[in-house]
């Protein structure tokens, strides 16, 4: 993180002040009920925080087909790592010498294309962040969550997994209902994102641009973010209003919140995408694809 | 059970009498093929004749696992990796033999993915990445070069070398030829490398796994996880390139092909294929050396004609990574 006295002149009004922005979602502005973000340190010295459980509209009544219909859900609280998972992070966890061989034989090298230590990890496949997040769960002492065998999480377990597409919907919104999650529109997303416009071709350090009003660095740009749900397009017409899931068909996962590579069209909260995971191609390529860790809040 | 996999995808046009056929001109064929399996309880290598008859094991060693087989380009002798060790304690290392299994030297710990020099005084491999083993096949760092003779090895120049595998040496000494994964600025490729210098050039083939044939003018690969891919090679200028793009060979997902390797006189090239692994979380894919793969056997295609293959092993238990073992006219 870059500048840690402007991340704390930025909690800090987060905390003091209620963002009230005008607009409704329909009509592209944002919405916000910001309240203050509590923020906790994990033994790793890794900031994450904790998302308030409630209620919001997912999906766009504007967007693609697959955004349709909006719906209501509610979300227990959860912990959310307040960046993309760092490469610095991904070495530190999968060198700890804790690390069983089941979880390192499979590889602890850095795979990403774009090197630097406080750069987001990417080219990684969705099985590898779900090892990644047994790891950082073995390193600090919790419980992990992914049966390696089965790929089944445990959503009981304490310890570290990836976002639920509705989980990384609402902690992105952070209480708004716009396209995007502050004022202003796709003329103001190079205050909070690196994409296609400003990104110069490549992944930046991490907590570099503007925080959404939840204290979440990057949710829009930088790399493509794995959640843990499977992707179907009209999943959404099905879907369960408590805590969804994701469908049971595994044979795309969810992507979101578009890379350095990405339109701005692609950065909006509500925008799906569906990646093929990985699960057996060694070839594994994708530069934009990274992602980044939440557990349940206690 | 394995035969009833929709094996290839043009199998129609390849009859079960054809590859017959192919096994049968095989049988005249002096040279033989060195493969891994796991077929014997361990991993151990494996030579058989090139119709598959007489597969035996040479190293017959229970506790320690050999993998990775290349033979020198005169047939004598066979380089490989070597798993020993259990679990934190386990580590891949490099050793060197005679093509019949006898006289096991090791060439260096925490080694992998070697290749012979064409005249079968040196070998190049390169090193773990980490301290920790692991099979993820790009985890390597520099490329390292061993004399038999001299008991030396030596670095690359180039020491910002990392992330390759599947090595190959041209046969001028020239150039290294391997496959990239997230290193020296390249995303995923197969690369040429300069021998001597800092050189590093994309040959755009989609895929990875290359052999080069004996004079380095075609190139073979795994062209996706489904085909094995051919091209002409031309390393004779500066920057080296890959034309004339084709495959050999296709099957049907998701049965992948993989570990491609030419045979002596460039007419075949055996592989292995099998099915992809069920969904897992450990990344363990079967087309690493040492990781079991259930269902994956050495076949070989005859590069002249499209789509005439023949199974060499046909028992699934780990078949993989064949390499064509030399043997003079009136040897047997």
């Amino acid at each position: 993180m870059k500048n840690a006295k402007y991340k704390m002149f930025i909690r800090a009004a987060l905390a003091c002040f209620l963002i009230v922005l005008g607009g409704c979602g329909e009509s592209g502005s944002a919405q916000s009920s910001a309240q203050a973000p509590e923020i906790i340190k994990t033994k790793l010295g890794t900031e994450m925080v904790r998302i308030p459980a409630g209620s919001f509209e997912m999906g766009s009544a504007r967007g693609s087909e697959d955004e349709k219909p909006v719906h209501t859900v509610t979300l227990d609280s959860f912990l959310m790592d307040c960046t993309e998972v760092t490469q610095e992070l991904f070495v530190t966890v999968m060198h700890n010498p804790a690390l069983p061989a089941v979880i390192t034989q499979a590889g602890t090298s850095n795979g990403s294309v774009h090197k630097g230590e406080k750069n987001p990890v990417e080219t990684i496949s969705w099985p590898a962040a779900a090892r990644f997040c047994n790891a950082r769960s073995i390193v600090e002492g919790l419980t992990p969550c992914y049966n390696l065998d089965t790929g089944a999480c445990n959503f009981d377990a304490d310890g570290y997994r990836l976002p639920t597409e509705a989980e990384w919907e609402y902690a992105c919104r952070a209480g708004t209902s716009g396209d995007y999650a502050y004022d202003g529109g796709a003329s103001k997303l190079s205050e909070y994102a690196w994409f296609k416009d400003n990104a110069n071709k490549t992944t930046h350090p991490v907590a570099q641009k503007k925080p959404n009003a939840w204290g979440l660095y990057d949710m829009l740009g930088n790399v493509a973010e794995w959640c843990n749900d499977a992707y179907e397009a009209d999943y959404y017409k099905s879907s369960p209003k408590a805590n969804p899931r994701g469908p049971s068909s595994d044979t795309k996962y969810v992507l979101r919140g578009g890379a350095w590579e990405s339109s701005a069209d692609a950065l909006r909260s509500a925008k799906r995408v569906g990646g093929e995971p990985g699960f057996t191609d060694t070839c594994f390529k994708a530069d934009a694809i990274g992602f980044r860790c939440v557990r349940r809040a206690k | 059970m394995l035969l009833a996999l929709p094996i290839f995808a043009n199998a129609s046009d390849a009859p079960d009498q054809g590859s017959a056929e192919l096994r049968t001109e095989l049988k005249g064929y002096r040279h033989k093929i060195v493969h891994e399996s796991n077929r014997s309880g361990n991993w151990d290598l494996w030579v058989m004749n090139a119709d598959g008859a007489n597969d035996t094991n040479i190293t017959n060693t229970p506790d320690v696992d050999e993998l990775y087989p290349k033979a020198s380009p005169d047939g004598t002798m066979i380089c490989f990796v070597c798993d020993e060790g259990k679990d934190d304690a386990k580590m891949r290392n490099l050793y060197y033999m005679n093509s019949d299994g006898t006289g096991r030297k090791k060439i260096c710990d925490n080694a992998r993915e070697p290749c012979w020099n064409s005249d079968g005084t040196k070998i190049a491999f390169l090193k773990g990445e980490s301290d920790k083993f692991s099979y993820q096949d790009f985890a390597s760092k520099g490329i390292f070069m061993y004399g038999l003779k001299s008991g030396e090895t030596k670095e690359h120049p180039n020491k910002k070398i990392q992330h390759l595998y599947t090595l190959n040496w041209s046969p001028d000494g020239k150039w290294f030829v391997a496959t990239v994964h997230a290193g020296m600025g390249f995303k995923h490729s197969i690369l040429a490398l300069e021998a001597a210098g800092d050189g590093i050039f994309d040959l755009h083939l989609g895929g990875c796994r290359p052999d080069l044939n004996s004079d380095a003018k075609l190139i073979a690969w795994g062209n996706g996880d489904c085909a094995i891919g051919m091209a002409d090679l031309d390393l004779s200028g500066p920057t080296p390139k890959a034309t004339n793009i084709r495959n050999a060979i296709e099957s049907k997902d998701p049965i992948e092909t993989y570990h491609a390797d030419w045979s002596p006189d460039g007419k075949y090239i055996a592989f292995s294929y099998g099915p992809k692994a069920k969904k897992n979380l450990k990344g363990l894919l079967p087309e690493f050396p040492g990781v079991e793969a259930v269902g994956w056997n050495i076949c070989v295609v005859d590069t002249s004609k499209k789509d005439r293959w023949t199974m060499l092993t046909t028992d699934g238990r780990s078949n993989k990574e064949p390499d064509w073992v030399f043997v003079k006219a009136n040897e047997k």
